[in-house]
């Protein structure tokens, strides 16, 4: 009897409380790519003057998420648009410069993406892969 | 109280002890003249040494980066030569011989400060010693002239220099992108080896690391000591080449993974005023009419060069 409550308590403790703490970590996650989204969704060609700032910001925090899924995959659409509203604005390409790590580790999330915009921003952002290409296979200059 | 040294040289500075082969973590340097503390000390593969530093004052253009507060390392060889600066403590104690008591003491003590402290180990790699060595040799070191006419004059001679209107001309011919593409330091230098204001394409990799690596090839930096005379994009002279630190992490070389902390920088010339290069005022890997604390990134980047090399002459009529 004893034994068996020692596994019940062993195995409370292993799973039961363990767990709570990785929910909250992935519910945090969760959490962040969905204030992310809903931050990128506003901009528009009409309000990204105003915004330009933020739009930095935000892609630089998206660029920092370590795992993206198929989940992700609104999140990624958003950002790309939010490239393609930036760029007249930001003629270094700052912004499109930061996904290079990210891009290199999640391309095949960025390929779904790129299909689900429009004939113009596939257009830019098929050159702005093509330049993160570059600088995961070279680096900097 | 620690010991304080002076540098008979210019030194890079580093952010790491890791590696003082390449110029990847070099982050700025410091002149001759600078007075520091030694915080610790580690004998590299080579014999050389890291030293972990405390700077108490920076010697004359001397760049320490601003917003940085981790540690700083130089490189000490067997060459590298530290003069001690007079203890404080040393003139404490010898304060009570004032009235001439202890006088025989006083020479011992002073000769013992002035001695030249050589810590350096016998084997010194030859790839580490050329990493780093003095970022200003004493051949191409600026003249120390502040004058304000004369250094007007010296920016005037640079901006109508045949250099400058040639490298002005090259890369208004061939840099022709309208948008950045992460290669503005290895085309800024393409542009200036085609005005011949460097020998060749060299190959330090950061644009942050230029106000170094063009100081060594003869540049003058306008923005720091002794000129400071506070330019901005804007105000800039045309041809002068600025050099920008960033807050933005970019890629470690061949590699995928951001690994670099203190960003890769920024550089672009000052084609001029726009009026006789179709409105285009900058160029780096792109050309365009505002510079990159105007776009939409600027406020990821600070401005901490704007160079111009000082002994050229005017155009040839």
């Amino acid at each position: 009897m004893k034994k068996i409550i020692f596994v019940f308590i062993f195995i409370l403790a292993t799973h039961g409380f363990t767990k709570p703490a990785v929910t909250n970590n992935t519910n945090d996650l969760v959490n962040e790519k969905s204030i992310l989204l809903n931050n990128v969704e506003k901009i528009n060609s009409k309000n990204i003057k105003d915004n330009l700032k933020s739009v930095v910001n935000n892609i630089e925090k998206f660029s920092e998420i370590e795992k993206l899924s198929e989940a992700d995959l609104d999140l990624t659409v958003s950002i790309l648009k939010a490239l393609v509203l930036i760029e007249p604005h930001d003629k270094s390409r700052t912004s499109a410069q930061m996904l290079a790590s990210s891009y290199g580790s999640h391309k095949q999330i960025y390929q779904l993406a790129l299909k689900k915009l429009s004939k113009s921003e596939k257009k830019e952002i098929t050159e702005i892969f093509k330049m993160l290409e570059h600088l995961n296979s070279r680096g900097h200059g | 109280m620690a010991q304080v040294y002076r540098l008979n040289s210019s030194l890079s500075t580093r952010d790491s002890d890791q590696n003082f082969i390449t110029n990847d973590d070099v982050n700025g340097y410091v002149s001759a003249g600078t007075e520091f503390e030694i915080i610790s000390s580690k004998i590299l593969a080579s014999g050389s040494k890291a030293l972990e530093i405390k700077i108490i004052k920076p010697g004359p253009n001397s760049q320490i980066p601003k917003f940085y507060s981790g540690p700083i390392y130089i490189y000490q060889n067997k060459k590298t030569e530290f003069d001690t600066v007079s203890n404080p403590t040393l003139i404490e104690a010898a304060a009570p011989c004032a009235d001439g008591s202890c006088n025989t003491s006083v020479p011992q003590e002073q000769m013992k400060s002035q001695q030249v402290v050589k810590i350096a180990q016998d084997l010194v790699s030859a790839i580490e010693t050329q990493a780093s060595v003095p970022v200003i040799p004493p051949t191409t070191a600026p003249t120390v002239n502040i004058e304000s006419d004369s250094i007007n004059e010296k920016i005037q001679n640079y901006s109508n220099s045949f250099q400058v209107e040639k490298m002005i001309k090259w890369t208004m011919r061939n840099i022709q992108r309208r948008s950045g593409g992460g290669l503005c330091y290895k085309l800024t230098k393409n542009s200036l080896a085609a005005g011949g204001l460097i020998e060749s394409h060299y190959s330090d990799q950061y644009a942050r690391d230029a106000v170094v690596t063009l100081t060594e090839r003869g540049f003058i930096n306008l923005n720091s000591k002794p000129y400071d005379l506070k330019f901005t994009p804007e105000t800039a002279p045309k041809g002068a080449v600025l050099v920008y630190r960033s807050s933005v992490k970019c890629d470690n070389s061949r590699k995928t993974g951001r690994t670099m902390a203190t960003g890769c920088g920024h550089i672009e010339i000052k084609l001029g005023d726009g009026s006789k290069t179709k409105g285009f005022k900058y160029s780096s890997d792109y050309k365009n009419e505002e510079s990159i604390l105007d776009g939409a990134s600027g406020f990821k980047y600070e401005l901490i060069g704007v160079m111009i090399k000082p002994e050229l002459s005017k155009v040839k009529k």
